[in-house]
């Protein structure tokens, strides 16, 4: 910790805080996760040690870089980041910020590395929203929060938390207690991101509840039947009067986002499908027409991160 | 001055400019090669019976070799007694417990079946100096990780994600 000089605080999840602090000897921003030390009678925090772990395992350009860590007396364990700037949260929310298609393109693009590079290692990031996605200064997008990240050997045995996802970005199969889930669960929060990008607010927005987001995502893509999700009977959920009934028939796509263009509808409804078998793989989307298709994506150095200065008189 | 390891010892020896080098692999005086095999074998029964990845150990012993490695090579470090050495084993095979298994064993459970021969106290303080020692860097490669990667190299790309193989 006396290497470092903490500057504000930026953020405060179930067991961590985040600062922003600066390197003493190089002046270097950073940003630090320290995780509450109340789990001390188990010692050093195993979500912590997994996540250096991870983070060692997984490095990307497009993965946030672990820069350091260390304990402090008190027995929390502090993990040191490089900082980012922005998020994408943030840049959505701000208004002053145009997003063009090609902005647009060049945002899912480094999504989908990123995507990509975990899943090729057998890693589940399990909490994709925009708020993970962190901007450098030169526009190179940097994923963060594997706090929930684990690796995943793949075997269909391997039992996992319904628990993970915020709730907007949560696949269905994941809302109905599915704990078989796979790659293709992070794939579905892909497909909401870039339907947030499209238009501009969260796509799927349930209100507080698991059986609200469900009813949401029913609305539009219809009820889960025999042909568009053959498997989605197995589920823990489907005896519990989840689907509503009577059955809902799915809207289609183009009729919501009617700005976009076609190959990225094209895309999205290849990602965004109920049957998780059925969903593109990271690498699979990147080999998407939408990539080829005019207009390239915006060079992520060209990319606004921030609202222009004001204009001055 | 001479090393503070056992004197005579035939892990140390003296090179031309008088200063004192290891010859040796990194293997203080008290510790012998049979109590490295012993506590293996105990943490291989220990993993089986949890039903637990045998990666496990292998982890462990990566991390209790870079620690020894360490500390035998820094002049000023004592040797390690029989106990403490011990400790470090439990200590390294709770680390890899937790990156693997987490919620597994608890500190509690490792400590009974290690006969309650230390405090929860002591192992806290040994893990965090095994942490310090090893700088956090907790992602040994393992003759499984090598398997493994085999493994994804033989993956055809047309086998999907699901079909994956079962390495071992």
């Amino acid at each position: 910790m006396e290497n470092y000089r903490i500057m504000k605080q930026l953020g405060q999840g179930v067991w961590s805080r985040t600062y922003m602090g600066q390197q003493k000897d190089t002046d270097q921003l950073v940003a630090m996760k320290k995780f509450k030390a109340n789990s001390c009678d188990e010692g050093v925090d195993f979500k912590a040690l997994r996540e250096i772990k991870l983070l060692s395992y997984l490095q990307h350009e497009h993965i946030i870089r672990l820069v350091d860590s260390f304990a402090t007396p008190d027995m929390a364990v502090v993990l040191v980041y490089e900082y980012a700037h922005t998020s994408l949260d943030q840049i959505l929310r701000n208004r002053d910020i145009p997003l063009s298609s090609p902005d647009i393109k060049q945002h899912i693009r480094m999504l989908l590395l990123a995507m990509d590079a975990c899943h090729e290692k057998q890693i589940l990031h399990r909490e994709l929203n925009p708020e993970n996605m962190f901007y450098l200064e030169d526009g190179t997008m940097k994923l963060r929060g594997f706090d929930l990240a684990r690796m995943h050997d793949g075997k269909p045995n391997t039992l996992l938390s319904p628990q993970a996802f915020a709730l907007w970005y949560k696949p269905p199969e994941v809302l109905m207690r599915s704990q078989h889930y796979s790659f293709s669960a992070d794939m579905w929060s892909v497909g909401c991101i870039f339907a947030e990008l499209m238009l501009r607010r969260p796509f799927l927005m349930g209100q507080f509840t698991e059986l609200s987001q469900l009813d949401k995502i029913f609305k539009v893509f219809g009820t889960p039947n025999e042909s568009n999700w053959p498997d989605y009977a197995i589920l823990p959920l489907a005896w519990h009067s989840t689907v509503p009934v009577p059955p809902v028939a799915a809207v289609s796509l183009d009729g919501i986002f009617t700005a976009a263009p076609n190959d990225a509808i094209s895309l999205l409804k290849s990602i965004l499908v109920l049957d998780p078998s059925n969903r593109l793989t990271a690498s699979q989307a990147l080999r998407h027409p939408y990539f080829s298709n005019e207009p390239p994506p915006t060079p992520k150095g060209n990319l606004i991160l921030s609202s222009p200065p004001p204009e001055a008189n | 001055a001479s090393l503070p390891l056992n004197s005579g010892d035939q892990t140390v020896a003296s090179d031309a400019s008088g200063l004192q080098v290891p010859v040796q692999p990194p293997c203080l005086p008290m510790i012998s090669p049979q109590w490295r095999q012993v506590i293996c074998e105990w943490a291989y029964k220990l993993v089986d019976h949890f039903d637990c990845p045998r990666e496990v150990v292998g982890v462990a012993m990566n991390f209790v070799d870079r620690y020894l490695c360490n500390v035998s090579l820094r002049h000023d470090s004592q040797s390690l007694s029989k106990r403490e050495f011990k400790l470090l084993c439990l200590a390294c095979l709770f680390l890899a417990f937790k990156l693997e298994k987490p919620n597994l064993i608890s500190l509690d459970a490792l400590l009974t079946l290690s006969r309650d021969l230390f405090t929860r106290a002591q192992l806290v303080a040994m893990e965090r100096s095994v942490l310090k020692e090893l700088r956090w860097r907790l992602h040994p490669p393992t003759a499984f990780s090598f398997l493994e990667y085999y493994a994804l190299q033989l993956r055809t790309p047309a086998s999907s994600t699901t079909a994956n193989a079962d390495y071992c």
